[in-house]
């Protein structure tokens, strides 16, 4: 088919002598050509039956048929088969007629004539190649866009479309231009600008749930039918017949846009982590600089009293026979009485005090490092018996504390999965505070127990994953307001005449507790004691 | 008023702080009517006149007032936050005297109307100094506002 010229023609007419003209004719134009005469019905049938011929020239007055009619059978045996009719019989009404049937060309049986055979079958033959590679490649490329799944379409300038290829309407599950006419329809509109060069839109549809096919693939079609259908649409405008219309590309980009959808959606997972992230470390980066910050104002204040009171001593060494002027005005009995004192005791009582302090810096440094020491240890959950805890501490500061009367009332406790030192370090802190703020009652009372007991009502709400634990004392108590400040580093609910302490215990406390996830509060009026709750959830990681 | 009369108020709750004040007010012959609360509360009570402190014989109002920041019960930044919003009272000079450095405890300071801002010396020797300023600029030159209702 390639070729360029025709090798096997067709030869149908009754006369001998016209059949070799043409022969003759034929071989003067194209070399090696088979020319297969057909001469009655019968001949004519097994000709197109076997459809091997490329061209066909047929004479118009046959014995058995006329030219029209065999040119009806071979189109309809081969219908791009160029046909030609070589004739001194018809008319110009037949040609007419057998030209607006298909004929390709009409050549009239004259001497004068029978050179224009020649390039009628020359020029039909070229025009049928042409039209050949036109659909040949038409096909091709039809072919190759359903492969690609890529839609073609033609539109009006309103956006209503004309033509759409198998591709779009599989892509739009429907099989008819109108029904994919009716979902385009839209987003055509938007489209169509035909002043303006090619735009491109990316549309989401809801594609089709038209379910009038009858083969098998309906399975596919629904499944495909359940999500929406994401369309890329290209159209350019472009002048046919100087008709404006609308030629275009619709590709599905369904997967694509999914793919975006679940990078976006990572990325603000990730976006979201990173703030949370962002915030942790804000939080302890101002924890620590609460820590530093606090570290240097108290850590500093004992070091400076003993600069100040070894200044005293060594007045008080340097000129010992100097009474000393009497303490302005004061409301401390601590100064009224030393006013009293002699020179040797005033020398002991400095010494004692630079002693004290002295002490005092090495407790804080201590607690300090026990702090950041919480804050680093790993926690390690096992199964802790609490009132094994509380029972060994209990006896521990019972006799530490020789002279004071201690009423105890410690219920069951559970056994709960917490880390068993940090834990220690909690009810330690809160007993040791316990003991503390009751030193100035003459009967101390502490109660130990859990809210689970319904016994108790605490004004924070109890959740149910946690179990509450509670410290109570008769103690000095302390201001509901202060009651979230006494968590804090070096906050104390009382002067260090009346308390002394590093103003890290409760500190110390939350911050183990809220490693567990858990809570922590207080509640306490003045002089009518305080209670400290922490809680443990039930669940534990 | 006159400082002579009215005297000064320290808010300290170290009693060591406390002891060693007196002692550098001593060395500087500072001889002015000093009364001492220990806590914020205690402050604010004393300069309300109320509670314990309604006896403004033995309670007087003074004329200026020696604070520390950090206070048990109420801070010294609440206290002079409360202070400067009472009509009169607001009156009376506030010196911060602290161990704080920070930049952000000044501030803090001078926005709640603190009048100056003075940090704890770490030498005895430095306290000394810093009473003999007090006592040069503020008890000897400063001039007082009417306080007294």
């Amino acid at each position: 088919m390639s070729d360029s010229s025709p090798q096997t023609f067709l030869l149908i007419d009754d006369n001998p002598n016209d059949r070799l003209l043409v022969k003759r004719e034929l071989s003067k134009e194209f070399d090696r050509i088979t020319v297969r005469e057909v001469i009655d019905q019968k001949q004519f049938d097994i000709a197109l039956s076997k459809a091997n011929f490329d061209f066909a020239i047929t004479d118009f007055q046959l014995g058995w048929t006329n030219g029209l009619k065999t040119l009806e059978a071979i189109r309809i045996a081969k219908p791009q088969c160029p046909v030609i009719m070589f004739t001194n019989t018809g008319t110009q009404e037949i040609a007419v007629e057998a030209m607006k049937s298909g004929l390709d060309d009409y050549v009239i049986k004259s001497p004068q004539h029978f050179v224009r055979l020649r390039q009628a079958v020359r020029s039909v033959w070229q025009q049928y190649q042409t039209q050949q590679k036109a659909t040949d490649l038409e096909q091709r490329l039809q072919a190759l866009l359903n492969q690609l799944d890529v839609g073609i379409f033609r539109a009006d300038q309103s956006g209503q479309l004309l033509e759409a290829n198998e591709a779009l309407l599989n892509m739009l599950n429907v099989r008819s231009l109108l029904a994919a006419k009716a979902i385009l329809s839209q987003p055509l509109s938007a489209v169509a600008h035909p002043n303006e060069a090619s735009r491109t839109l990316e549309v989401s549809i809801q594609p089709s749930t038209e379910q009038n096919n009858t083969s098998g693939n309906t399975a596919k079609e629904t499944a495909k039918g359940k999500t929406a259908l994401w369309l890329k649409i290209i159209a350019a405008p472009n002048k046919v017949n100087s008709q404006e219309i609308i030629d275009g590309l619709v590709e599905d980009i369904t997967a694509r846009k999914q793919a975006e959808e679940s990078l976006s959606q990572l990325n603000k997972t990730l976006e979201a982590q990173v703030q949370q992230r962002t915030q942790q470390l804000e939080r302890i980066n101002q924890e620590l600089e609460l820590f530093a910050y606090s570290v240097s104002h108290d850590l500093q204040a004992p070091i400076r009293q003993i600069d100040g009171f070894i200044e005293l001593l060594r007045t008080a060494i340097s000129q010992p026979d100097q009474q000393q002027i009497e303490d302005t005005q004061s409301t401390l009995t601590e100064n009224q009485a030393k006013q009293t004192e002699t020179q040797q005791s005033k020398i002991e009582h400095y010494f004692s005090v630079i002693l004290g302090l002295t002490q005092q810096s090495t407790q804080m440094i201590d607690a300090l490092l026990d702090f950041s020491r919480t804050g680093r240890a790993e926690i390690v959950y096992e199964s802790v018996d609490m009132n094994q805890i509380v029972s060994r501490l209990r006896s521990l500061i019972t006799d530490s504390h020789p002279t004071r009367t201690i009423h105890w009332q410690v219920e069951p406790l559970p056994v709960v999965k917490c880390d068993r030192a940090l834990i220690t370090i909690v009810w330690q802190n809160l007993i040791e505070n316990a003991i503390k703020f009751t030193q100035s009652k003459e009967i101390t009372r502490i109660e130990i127990g859990t809210i689970t007991d319904s016994r108790k009502d605490s004004l924070a709400p109890i959740k149910l994953s946690e179990i509450v634990f509670f410290v109570e004392d008769n103690g000095i108590g302390f201001n509901p307001q202060q009651s979230e400040r006494i968590f804090g580093m070096f906050q104390q609910a009382h002067p260090q005449t009346i308390a002394k302490g590093t103003g890290i215990g409760l500190a110390n406390v939350k911050r183990i507790i809220s490693r567990h996830r858990g809570r922590t509060w207080a509640e306490g009026e003045v002089g009518q004691g305080a209670t400290v709750y922490f809680s443990l959830p039930v669940h534990t990681p | 008023m006159n400082p002579y009369n009215s005297g000064l108020l320290l808010v300290e709750d170290n009693p060591n702080d406390i002891l060693l004040f007196q002692r550098a007010l001593r060395k500087a012959k500072l001889d002015i009517p000093l009364n001492i609360v220990q806590d914020g509360e205690q402050a604010v009570d004393y300069l309300a006149g109320q509670s314990r402190y309604t006896n403004r014989r033995k309670y007087p109002l003074p004329a200026l007032i020696l604070m520390d920041i950090r206070l048990p019960r109420k801070s010294g930044l609440e206290v002079l936050a409360w202070l400067k919003s009472q009509p009169i009272l607001c009156r009376i000079p506030v010196i911060v005297f602290t161990s704080s450095e920070e930049i952000v405890d000044v501030n803090q300071a001078y926005d709640s109307g603190a009048n100056s801002y003075l940090t704890k010396p770490v030498s005895f020797e430095a306290l000394e100094d810093i009473v003999s300023s007090v006592k040069e600029y503020w008890i000897e030159k400063n001039r007082y506002p009417l306080t007294a209702s």
